[in-house]
């Protein structure tokens, strides 16, 4: 067995009589970036918020850093979660507090004795990473949504979390900042030597940040393989939907808005 | 095999969601007392919240209390001049303000104020993942989020109770001087003649269970508001709604429990 961070195996979990997932199964090797694709409501955030602790499975075996999170107390699942970070699609930043206050909160609240001269260090540092130093002071409203999503990474690095799960990174974002979300996520891997599972249904953000790639269709995995080895070789069909409905997305409609333009 | 939900109805769909909230209501109740401890009180917070539920009522507070002692003291005037009685009227006022008045005005006032705004704000962290967020981040959000607005309201709205008490004397005095000629002293003479410390501890008593209710509630249907903006309306409504249909029925209960012991 390698070296498994994440280890899912049989995994359902139904809402009512909509069965979200049936049978899931996967594994998140150490310093792995593994990209979950699929179409909305293929239940990819679900899966996430089982990894997570926010939803209980129904069945299935759920293993994240050792822990078995169908026989964990509260007192391991604070301890686990300080080991991993969540990226809502939402950035789900705190309104009230300033985007220092929100990087800062996880180290106040849930990190036992930090001095405030140590968290104030550590927050400047982590805004450095996101480059948003200059924002510190602002209020979430006052952001834009890359800049929020930014500062929702910053926020889930500031404890340094083993693995970082992101729940559709790029989701309503223009292009270029999409690219920028992107590279921030390959540098996060890079630099702070992170394990992450991505939640998304963009292709070029599954093959700039994946190192793997799962597509969950209809509650169960299709295919895991690398990019090229889905794509490339003559997929069939619901994937072979989903690559050609992409490219139509960013060949074909970019150039209608141009012709527009001019 | 995964295991689904039960959606059986037992006497009818609503008379079991009612039946169903209300068990979840006591549930959320409990979770408060078996969670809340000095040593894990996040202060801070705790103060904010008191700033919030407290002081910034005062000035709505204020004016509340004035014109009902005042207005109550111009009201009942008639009637006592007709058998010439307007000498009771501080000791007619203060029994009116100190037993039920006071407590009443401000709980109503407060579930309105308070109440809407917990529910509001709560409601609005829930559906924008906030509150999972903070959950992610391994701070517990009911510790940060519950424990500090109940205990606040609890000890905010008896404060607030006896200011009301007092700013209501306060604008019963100034009619009673002004129409009576009656001086301080003599009024005040007057209104406490017939107070005694039933009447002090139950008001007390009365405060610190419309407080409670006030932030329980609100942090209920804030805490449990259903997805989207219109459940954050709806947590705000049914806070306002639930909270003074609560206090009523406390209302009742302790009159009939103060007056078995007069």
């Amino acid at each position: 067995m390698k070296n498994n961070v994440i280890e899912v195996k049989d995994l359902y979990k139904s809402f009512g009589s909509l069965d979200v997932l049936k049978g899931v199964s996967l594994n998140l090797e150490k310093s792995e970036n593994l990209v979950v694709l699929g179409k909305s409501g293929s239940g990819k955030s679900v899966l996430i918020k089982i990894l997570s602790g926010l939803i209980k499975a129904d069945s299935g075996k759920v293993r994240v850093l050792g822990y078995d999170l169908n026989n964990i107390n509260r007192i391991e699942m604070q301890v686990l979660r300080q080991r991993i970070g969540f990226c809502f699609q939402s950035s789900a930043l705190y309104d009230g507090m300033t985007i220092a206050e929100n990087i800062a909160f996880p180290l106040k609240y849930a990190v036992k004795g930090m001095s405030d001269k140590e968290i104030m260090t550590k927050t400047h540092e982590m805004l450095e990473a996101v480059g948003l130093e200059n924002k510190k002071n602002q209020m979430p409203a006052e952001l834009s949504g890359g800049q929020k999503k930014r500062i929702g990474i910053a926020r889930t690095l500031v404890t340094n979390p083993e693995i970082i799960l992101y729940d559709e990174p790029t989701a309503g974002l223009d292009p270029i900042t999409c690219v920028e979300i992107n590279e921030l996520i390959s540098e996060v891997q890079d630099r702070f030597k992170t394990s992450a599972i991505i939640i998304t249904h963009d292709l070029t953000c599954a093959k700039e940040t994946g190192d793997r790639i799962a597509v969950l269709l209809n509650g169960v995995f299709k295919q895991t393989g690398s990019f090229d080895e889905i794509f490339n070789s003559n997929p069939s069909g619901e994937i072979k939907m989903f690559r050609d409905y992409n490219f139509i997305e960013k060949t074909q409609i970019a150039p209608k808005i141009e012709l527009q333009n001019f | 095999m995964p295991v689904k939900e039960n959606n059986e109805v037992f006497i009818s769909e609503s008379i079991d969601r009612l039946l169903i909230n209300f068990r979840l209501g006591l549930d959320f109740m409990f979770r408060f007392f078996g969670e809340f401890s000095f040593s894990n009180l996040i202060w801070s917070e705790f103060f904010n919240q008191c700033y919030q539920i407290g002081l910034k009522s005062l000035p709505l507070i204020s004016l509340t209390g004035f014109v009902t002692g005042m207005v109550f003291t111009q009201q009942s005037r008639p009637s006592l001049q007709e058998f010439g009685a307007t000498s009771w009227l501080p000791s007619l006022v203060a029994i009116a303000i100190v037993r039920a008045l006071a407590t009443l005005v401000t709980a109503i006032i407060a579930a309105g104020k308070v109440g809407s705004n917990i529910g509001a704000e709560l409601g609005s962290m829930k559906v924008t993942e906030q509150i999972e967020a903070m959950e992610v981040s391994a701070v517990n959000p009911f510790n940060y989020l519950v424990i500090t607005r109940v205990l606040a309201s609890t000890i905010s709205i008896p404060i607030l109770s006896f200011y009301t008490a007092f700013v209501a004397l306060s604008g019963s005095f100034i009619n009673v001087y002004f129409n009576e000629e009656t001086n301080l002293r003599a009024y005040l003479f007057a209104a406490f003649e017939n107070i005694n410390f039933l009447d002090m501890g139950s008001a007390l008593i009365k405060a610190i269970l419309f407080g409670f209710t006030i932030g329980m509630v609100g942090c209920y249907s804030g805490y449990n508001a259903e997805k989207g903006t219109l459940g954050v309306g709806k947590a705000a409504n049914k806070s306002v709604v639930k909270s003074i249909f609560i206090i009523f029925l406390i209302e009742i209960f302790v009159v009939q429990v103060t007056n078995s012991f007069r």
